[in-house]
């Protein structure tokens, strides 16, 4: 799916479908490049202290935002086999080596948009990101933007907002299926 | 899919290797021991049902109520004689009528001497045969006692096995007993029933004349015409017997036993026993399962940092989730499937050394599938149950702080 057609689904998508939109809590958001001053110079976006600690904060109210850099953690995840599963190793690998951020997007906000639910909130921001994005060509991937499980199958289903990886993501899941044929 | 669930839960079992053993240990020995003395006791169960089924459902025994140890009507304060066999011929709608004896007496074989059952057998020819079918015997060696048989005795399968007098018996060698000589003619095949492959057989007149007995007997076998009847000639020997003793209901120093009395009094005592069995191997169970929680919260704390991974690459709360439930599942599914194979093995074991031991078919198991698959289920469900704590734990996790800690 086209991260367009995804972000005019979330727009008037209805409550009860922002399920299959994968909308929920930890909403992750895998960009190429660190966003959170352009977003707090976008003035839709605060810093704001909740629960002793430094929050980016949608500035309607709801939705805080965590900014994931590349920690070690996930380099050190990916070189020690972390994850004991191949589906989840593959996963990873291909957002270590493409993805140099995550945002993660919580509705905990203790000031909250009157009117609106969790999930529209969350629907907000992510169009927002998703927006901002595409305006400044900066290469973004929603790993949750469609319901389902983990699987092999779930790359294709990813929203990879990003030129030069189209080709990558292609020759990739294509690389999933064969293997995952040879095992059957 | 459920299926990569399923496959990423195991890769983590696998990966944590001999500590996953370790936590299935109490769902092993709880499902083992429920398998194991649960197959036995209802083989045992079976088994009895059987013999009754098979041997007794025309008699009633009747015997003195007894205040110790030892054959029927040892220690009675009134010994059953032949006024009480003569008046159980009278009742109505009884056949036959066979007094008994059952005794210990001192046994002498090559110079080494020790105290055996010795059990009577009638001196009348429908009432021996009736005898022989009732307790079902075959001969190893040799032949039966017959009537008018006088000198003579017929020994259970343990003499033959057991070496207690330090030299082999077998059919023509002479045995002392309470002094006196007798030959064995025969020697039974192992038998079902303990008592006859542990006791000696003779004629009724050389019992009494053996032992000194007078006008005593120990068990009355009284066999009735219609056995659809029997719980109405029980009551009529019982109403006579009252009367001719003078007894109260409810005070009487006799007991009449119908197979199906006996038989409810043996199942009751087993139902008991394979419920406190149940019990004990319940408390094992729980003891399993909270080993599997124990083993799931340190996961979640171990894991931490792969939850979180695993929430920015996409995962949601639920998978998360899923993925703890299904390893605890599937720690309580193994254990439980293993639990079972080692509680059937434990059974034939235990069975076939208790048959070799008494060297007969005493202890029977029953493979029963409904027990294996509520087994396997029930740890299944403690596995999932135990689980579920920790699995809520790990998905509430926030990935960031995860990956911080």
């Amino acid at each position: 799916m086209k991260l367009t057609c995804y972000l005019d689904k979330l727009k008037y998508c209805r409550e009860k479908d922002f399920d299959e939109l994968g909308v929920y809590d930890n909403y992750p958001i895998a960009l190429s490049l660190d966003i959170s001053q352009g977003l707090l110079n976008s003035g839709k976006y605060i810093i704001i202290k909740y629960k002793e600690r430094d929050w980016i904060a949608w500035k309607e109210g709801t939705v805080l935002i965590q900014y994931l850099p590349k920690l070690d953690t996930m380099t050190r995840a990916v070189s020690e086999n972390l994850l004991n599963n191949k589906i989840l190793q593959v996963h990873l690998k291909f957002q270590q080596e493409h993805f140099s951020t995550t945002l993660f997007a919580y509705p905990y906000q203790e000031k909250k948009i009157r009117g609106i639910s969790n999930h529209k909130a969350l629907a907000r921001v992510i169009e927002d990101i998703g927006q901002y994005s595409m305006n400044n060509q900066i290469g973004l991937c929603l790993p949750r933007a469609v319901s389902g499980d983990i699987s092999w199958a779930s790359y294709p289903s990813h929203i990879i907002y990003s030129d030069n990886l189209d080709n990558e993501v292609r020759t990739l899941v294509k690389r999933q299926r064969q293997k995952k044929e040879r095992i059957k | 899919m459920i299926s990569d669930y399923i496959l990423l839960a195991l890769d983590n079992l696998k990966h944590r290797g001999i500590r996953s053993w370790l936590t299935m240990l109490g769902i092993f020995i709880g499902i083992a021991a429920v398998v194991s003395l649960i197959s036995l006791g209802q083989g045992l169960q079976e088994a009895i049902t059987g013999q009754f089924a098979s041997l007794s459902t025309d008699k009633l025994t009747i015997q003195s109520a007894s205040s110790g140890y030892g054959p029927p009507g040892a220690g009675a304060a009134r010994k059953l004689n032949e006024h009480d066999v003569n008046l159980i011929k009278s009742v109505d709608g009884v056949n036959m009528v066979v007094p008994r004896l059952i005794r210990v007496g001192k046994v002498e074989y090559n110079k080494v001497a020790e105290f055996d059952y010795i059990a009577s057998m009638p001196d009348d020819r429908e009432q021996i045969d009736m005898i022989y079918a009732a307790i079902n015997v075959k001969v190893d060696s040799g032949r039966l006692i017959d009537v008018g048989d006088r000198g003579k005795i017929v020994l259970g399968s343990n003499f033959l096995k057991n070496d207690n007098f330090g030299k082999p018996l077998k059919t023509g060698s002479s045995l002392k007993i309470q002094g006196k000589n007798y030959e064995v003619v025969g020697i039974l095949k192992a038998s079902s029933t303990m008592q006859v492959n542990m006791a000696i057989l003779m004629n009724e007149k050389d019992m009494k004349d053996a032992l000194g007995i007078g006008d005593e007997t120990d068990i009355i076998v009284a066999q009735v015409e219609n056995e659809k009847e029997i719980n109405d000639v029980a009551s009529r020997i019982e109403d006579k017997m009252r009367k001719d003793r003078k007894e109260k209901k409810g005070e009487e120093d006799f007991s009449v036993q119908t197979p199906v009395k006996a038989l409810g009094t043996v199942n009751l005592i087993l139902n008991i026993i394979n419920l406190i069995v149940t019990g004990i191997a319940a408390i094992s169970l729980v003891v399993g399962g909270i080993g599997i929680m124990n083993t799931m919260y340190t996961s979640v704390l171990e894991r931490t940092k792969e939850i979180g991974i695993m929430k920015a690459i996409g995962a949601r709360n639920s998978d998360v989730m899923k993925i703890f439930l299904i390893e605890s599942g599937l720690l309580g599914l193994v254990g439980g499937v293993v639990g079972a194979v080692i509680g059937l093995l434990l059974a034939f074991g235990v069975s076939g050394a208790a048959n070799a031991a008494f060297g007969s078919v005493i202890l029977k198991v029953t493979l029963s599938w409904p027990l294996l698959l509520m087994s396997i289920s029930f740890s299944l469900i403690i596995g999932i149950v135990s689980g579920i704590s920790p699995a809520i734990q790990a998905s509430k996790l926030k990935p960031v702080d995860a990956l911080r800690k």
